[in-house]
């Protein structure tokens, strides 16, 4: 199934390649390639990696539907590369107008079906290329899905309330396909909570423009894992909060502050729930069209009595080269585990777009 | 009597606040410089926005919550097109107004009827720098297109508040013959310069040289947005000294003042550092903008 579907992939560029260079008018959708190699250096390993090489395909199939397909070459652990289907989803903006095309109501009701990374919080909706750093924080990886991140297939619907500001709700129903399938890969193995079953999530998410150059947005996220089971200890309960601020400065500089905070209720296997905590906060400084800097700190705290709280204080550099391509130097400060130097390069190749997030 | 006087008083108070409540059309405008060109054209009848405020560089813009609100209650939305500004997609999508949604009545991209410059011929790719597949997006700095883009506003205006039409068929007249009148001015003050060599930090001003027929002679960046490299900029230095013809060295606000400056002194040429848009540098409108770059250059 896999090879069918990578020399379906290929098969696609060649076609879209070809139509591109006779410059024909296409109805091909948008296909872009993005490239993510990542070096690693700690005391006791070194790595370097093509981490993914994601395909994405990017349509609209009527005025208020479109359709993103996310494919990814993602290398295993085991040093095999494996293809798979990173997201794959159909945005409605107008679920009033696709049901009754001859109301205009307006509604501001969208719905969103598929496989997806969830909305809770900001982080966990963007993909790598978005990132401000090379590996999601310490307390995110370990409370939200490893270090690929929550996704599920299943539906979303989403609503712009009616207020002077911006304040959208989000609740979905998901069938969540494990976020750390690829943790034995990872420097970072996945220890945190295992989701399974079904996920129901929700999110506010409210922003406020505070002056012509700043605003600020932050959001409450819940969500529930395995709400189907009969025992409510079997369930896990996650709360988070997330804060975001952006200043625009002169001369094309931008001041981005970024924080989230988790509290998730969960019990390890034949073991009653119990609470855990963690968060992050971000600075991060575009200095010029070509470089920014950030600072970045990750705490995770004990789960119940069990184990011991960790933290890690990351700094990043990147490096600008294209407006679609990055070199990123980071140096991690694990309180448990050794210090990491990473080097990546992200590269873009073709069209490319993401919803606001 | 009284009744008569009632009802008298009635109509004048449903015409008046007819009248008072009659609501705008409300416009938004990915920059400056389109708003100013819909506000001339809707005058009293349309309400404008801009999402992006003054000289930004298009390229590198993060959208904002606070854009949603304004699209959401937008009836018509302006955008730059030629794949520059991607991110106004995503915002439709969080806006969820009908009324935007490509190819609806609310919905225009302002490059469509644009005669493009330096569109590439087969296939690109990074080795050319940040080369856009379908062309110089910088169109507006052309005021010709300013014309162009102002028909385009007025035919949707008209499809959208037909009742006013008259006004926007007027205001589109006007503007356009005060907008020729001036660049038939400009013309002639910047004839001067035909001989002149003009240096740019990067592609940005390609339609004004055009609509004024100036003579480029290179980008300080060595490709499109890729940063300016030794050895470019001696073979640009070396260009220059082969001419015996002043040069000015014109950066836009948001591109890299010192290196600009410094390239400027060492050649002896005049160093420029403008606003390419509305509502920067004390810019008012889409005519002023102008203005001020013809003075600019001028002075």
């Amino acid at each position: 199934m896999k090879s069918k579907l990578v020399m379906a992939s290929l098969v696609g560029l060649l076609v879209a390649n070809t139509y591109a260079q006779s410059m024909a008018p296409t109805d091909l959708p948008n296909f872009s390639v993005i490239g993510n190699f990542l070096g690693s250096y700690t005391e006791h390993a070194k790595s370097f990696d093509v981490k993914e090489i994601e395909i994405s395909y990017q349509h609209y199939l009527y005025p208020s539907v479109k359709a993103d397909v996310f494919t990814a070459f993602h290398k295993e652990g085991s040093g095999d590369v494996a293809f798979g289907l990173e997201e794959a989803f159909l945005t409605f903006s107008d679920v009033i107008g696709i049901i009754a095309p001859n109301i205009n109501s307006n509604l501001g009701l969208g719905a969103l079906v598929g496989k997806k990374r969830l909305g809770f919080g900001k982080l966990n909706s963007l993909h790598p290329e978005q990132w401000l750093y090379v590996d999601r924080p310490l307390a995110t990886q370990s409370l939200l899905g490893g270090a690929e991140g929550l996704v599920g297939e299943g539906a979303q619907l989403n609503y712009l309330l009616p207020l002077p500001f911006f304040s959208q709700i989000e609740a979905g129903l998901w069938t969540v396909s494990a976020g750390h399938e690829h943790e034995e890969d990872d420097s970072h193995a996945h220890t945190g909570i295992e989701y399974e079953n079904r996920v129901f999530n929700s999110r506010l998410w409210n922003g406020f423009e505070l002056s012509q150059s700043q605003e600020l947005e932050f959001g409450l996220n819940y969500m529930i894992s395995n709400v189907t089971a009969d025992e409510s200890g079997d369930k896990i309960d996650v709360a988070g909060l997330d804060l975001t601020y952006n200043l625009e400065l002169p001369a094309d500089r931008k001041f981005l502050l970024k924080a989230e905070a988790y509290q998730a209720i969960y019990g390890d296997e034949g073991h009653e729930r119990e609470t855990q905590r963690g968060g992050f906060i971000l600075g991060n400084l575009t200095l010029n069209k070509t470089y920014n800097a950030g600072v970045r700190y990750s705490l995770l705290g004990k789960h119940g009595d069990e184990g011991e709280a960790d933290s890690q204080l990351s700094l990043m550099l990147t490096r600008q080269l294209t407006e679609t391509s990055k070199f990123r130097l980071q140096y991690s400060i694990n309180e448990h585990s050794d210090d990491m130097v990473a080097a990546q390069i992200i590269f873009g190749i073709g069209p490319h777009s993401h919803v606001l997030q | 009597m009284f009744y008569n006087k009632l009802f008298g008083c009635f109509a004048l108070i449903c015409v008046l606040t007819g009248v008072a409540f009659a609501t705008p059309v409300t416009v938004v405008s990915i920059s400056d410089d389109f708003a100013s060109i819909a506000q001339s054209i809707g005058g009293n009848h349309v309400n404008v926005i801009s999402l992006i405020k003054g000289a930004r560089n298009l390229h590198s813009i993060t959208p904002k919550p606070s854009m949603v609100m304004h699209l959401k209650k937008a009836d018509l939305l302006i955008r730059l097109g030629m794949d520059q500004d991607s991110w106004i997609d995503g915002l439709i999508h969080v806006a969820k107004n009908s009324r935007l949604f490509p190819g609806q009545q609310g919905y225009i991209d302002a490059s469509k009827n644009i005669q493009k410059l330096e569109v590439p011929q087969g296939s690109i790719d990074g080795s050319m720098g940040d080369v856009h597949l379908h062309g110089n997006p910088h169109y507006w700095l052309n005021p010709e297109n300013g014309l162009v883009i102002a028909k385009q506003i007025k035919d949707q205006l008209i499809l959208i508040d037909p009742d006013h039409s008259a006004d926007y068929q007027a205001n589109y007249q006007d503007f356009s013959k005060r907008l020729s009148a001036k660049i038939l001015q400009w013309k002639q003050a910047l004839v001067l310069y035909k001989d002149y060599n003009f240096v740019t930090y990067h592609k940005s001003w390609s339609y004004f040289f055009d609509a004024f027929n100036l003579n480029k002679v290179g980008d300080l960046e060595a490709l499109p947005g890729i940063a300016p490299t030794t050895s470019h900029l001696v073979a640009l230095s070396n260009t220059l000294k082969q001419s015996k013809q002043p040069a000015i060295v014109l950066t836009t606000l948001f591109y890299p003042k010192k290196v600009s400056e410094r390239f400027a002194k060492k050649h002896d040429a005049t160093f420029l550092f403008l606003s390419s848009n509305v509502g920067s540098a004390g810019v008012t409108s889409y005519i002023n903008l102008f203005d001020y770059l013809v003075d600019s250059i001028t002075q």
